[in-house]
């Protein structure tokens, strides 16, 4: 095995030496085929766990589809692997374009993978609204695109979350923690800024 | 809290056991935990002081880029302090590895090339962190799939080397040292025999899987034989360090966990006893 990159490098510093390898496995290079298989798999993985809720709906194969893509094209830039793709729900919403237009609901389940995506920067947030903690304001959906359904699904597979049977149409979602309880619903519903939430 | 001490053969804690080992207390010395998954606040931290009252703690990180070029994340590196200072963990180990690159994290344990000038970043690096943390923290050696060129260094010699530049202690990892054995041809009683027992202060024990020929440490299968052997054999010279059983991928039930473990504290005891003396080491030489 040798160094990736060009011809022989005896003499190429440390840090060169790095930018090299992990540009070849970014590149997909021949001689670091385990790392850039592992860095597909690692972060394919990480979508795994976080959407599950959206996997469960489009079914493994295409969500697995949807993940390669991601992966691909938008580069992890944090050290936490636990909040990677927070642009999954763009890559989702765009599938209305896509070849499979019109075999799922797109806007719904881009609208789901962002409440996944909320959910779990909750659970991992430094501090819940009562100390200090912030709400996330998700848009208003333009209906109730969400079946009850589907939100019972949700809420099983997230169970240290209470989250409503139906959202109000027009009415900003919030997502936000309260000890450790996660909370998902209408803005109306909520108790207003006590809680940490304004629909400002 | 329970004494922070981690003796005989632990376990590494993986969330999806976490509430069966705070609801049933199983007889197991002492957890590690990946702590970047505790850095933040909310249940996973709520779950680990409530294991943290009944089992010492082992802190292992992957994310502290110890041998990158990019700088030291200071924020990251204070989230670490926080939960060092907070849980006081026993042990506190990273990789000698890098992870990320211009702002790119790659999120796996990526390799090095053995030489001077990276025993003297990489250690500098690891003295920072120790500074910071006000404690010693262990060194880990890395499964690898490729070799640098530029490498003129053994990589026991350049783990020895690092120790010793930073003071630091050693996480051995013996099955990390049988993949590179098949897969480079780098003879694992080599490697064992040109590190600095007295530094080594945990052993990880884990399985691989074979993958178009290469083995992968997946961490995803039993120890295999030849790494209990090697086990065996490094219980000879020092049957006093704590020894963990790790498994990320596929994760069995917890009693099959437990099974694991009980070969390793077997081996153990069988050497202690051989050997008629609690052999007592040394993290710092």
């Amino acid at each position: 095995m040798s160094t990736p990159g060009s011809g022989n490098s005896e003499n190429q510093s440390y840090a060169t030496a790095i930018a090299a390898f992990s540009n070849a496995v970014l590149q997909e290079g021949q001689s670091v085929g385990p790392y850039s298989d592992n860095y597909k798999g690692v972060h394919a993985l990480a979508l795994h766990n976080i959407y599950q809720c959206v996997r469960s709906l489009l079914g493994d194969a295409a969500f697995m589809a949807l993940s390669r893509v991601y992966v691909r094209h938008y580069r992890p830039t944090r050290w936490d692997l636990n909040v990677f793709g927070e642009r999954f729900y763009e890559l989702v919403a765009a599938q209305i374009h896509g070849s499979k237009a019109d075999a799922y609901d797109w806007e719904a389940l881009s609208l789901l993978a962002l409440i996944e995506y909320a959910i779990t920067v909750q659970y991992y947030a430094d501090t819940d609204v009562h100390h200090g903690g912030e709400a996330i304001l998700l848009d208003a959906p333009s209906s109730d695109c969400l079946s009850s359904d589907w939100l019972l699904h949700l809420a099983a597979l997230h169970p240290y979350a209470d989250i409503v049977e139906g959202f109000m149409p027009g009415k900003p979602i919030a997502v936000w923690r309260e000890g450790l309880r996660i909370k998902v619903m209408s803005v109306a519903e909520s108790t207003g800024t006590e809680q940490g939430v304004s629909d400002e | 809290m329970t004494e922070n001490g981690c003796k005989g053969a632990g376990l590494g804690l993986r969330t999806p056991h976490l509430r069966e080992v705070i609801r049933e207390t199983p007889d197991v010395p002492w957890f590690e935990v990946h702590v970047c998954n505790y850095l933040g606040g909310g249940l996973n931290r709520a779950l680990l002081h409530q294991v943290r009252a009944n089992y010492p703690l082992s802190f292992h990180g992957v994310n502290l880029n110890l041998a990158g070029i990019d700088p030291l994340d200071r924020d990251y590196l204070q989230r670490l302090k926080t939960a060092v200072d907070e849980f006081q963990p026993a042990l506190v180990s990273e990789h000698a590895c890098f992870n990320r690159y211009a702002d790119h994290y790659f999120h796996d344990l990526l390799p090095i090339p053995f030489t001077d000038e990276a025993v003297i970043h990489l250690a500098g690096r690891v003295r920072q962190v120790q500074d910071l943390l006000g404690r010693q923290i262990l060194l880990e050696n890395l499964s690898r799939y490729f070799s640098y060129d530029e490498s003129y260094l053994s990589e026991s010699a350049f783990m020895t080397a690092v120790c010793e530049e930073a003071d630091c202690g050693l996480l051995l990892d013996l099955n990390n040292a049988y993949v590179n054995q098949i897969n480079l041809g780098e003879k694992l009683d080599l490697f064992v025999d040109g590190l600095p027992l007295e530094r080594v202060g945990e052993i990880h024990l884990a399985g691989f899987t074979e993958q178009n020929g290469v083995l992968i440490d997946t961490h995803g299968a039993q120890v295999s034989d030849p790494v209990w052997q090697a086990y065996a054999k490094f219980c000879e010279r020092r049957s006093d360090v704590p020894c963990l059983i790790e498994w990320d991928t596929n994760l069995p039930a917890f009693a099959e966990l437990q099974a694991q473990r009980q070969v390793a504290q077997q081996i153990q005891n069988n050497a202690r006893n051989r050997s008629g003396t609690n052999q007592v080491g040394e993290l710092t030489a």
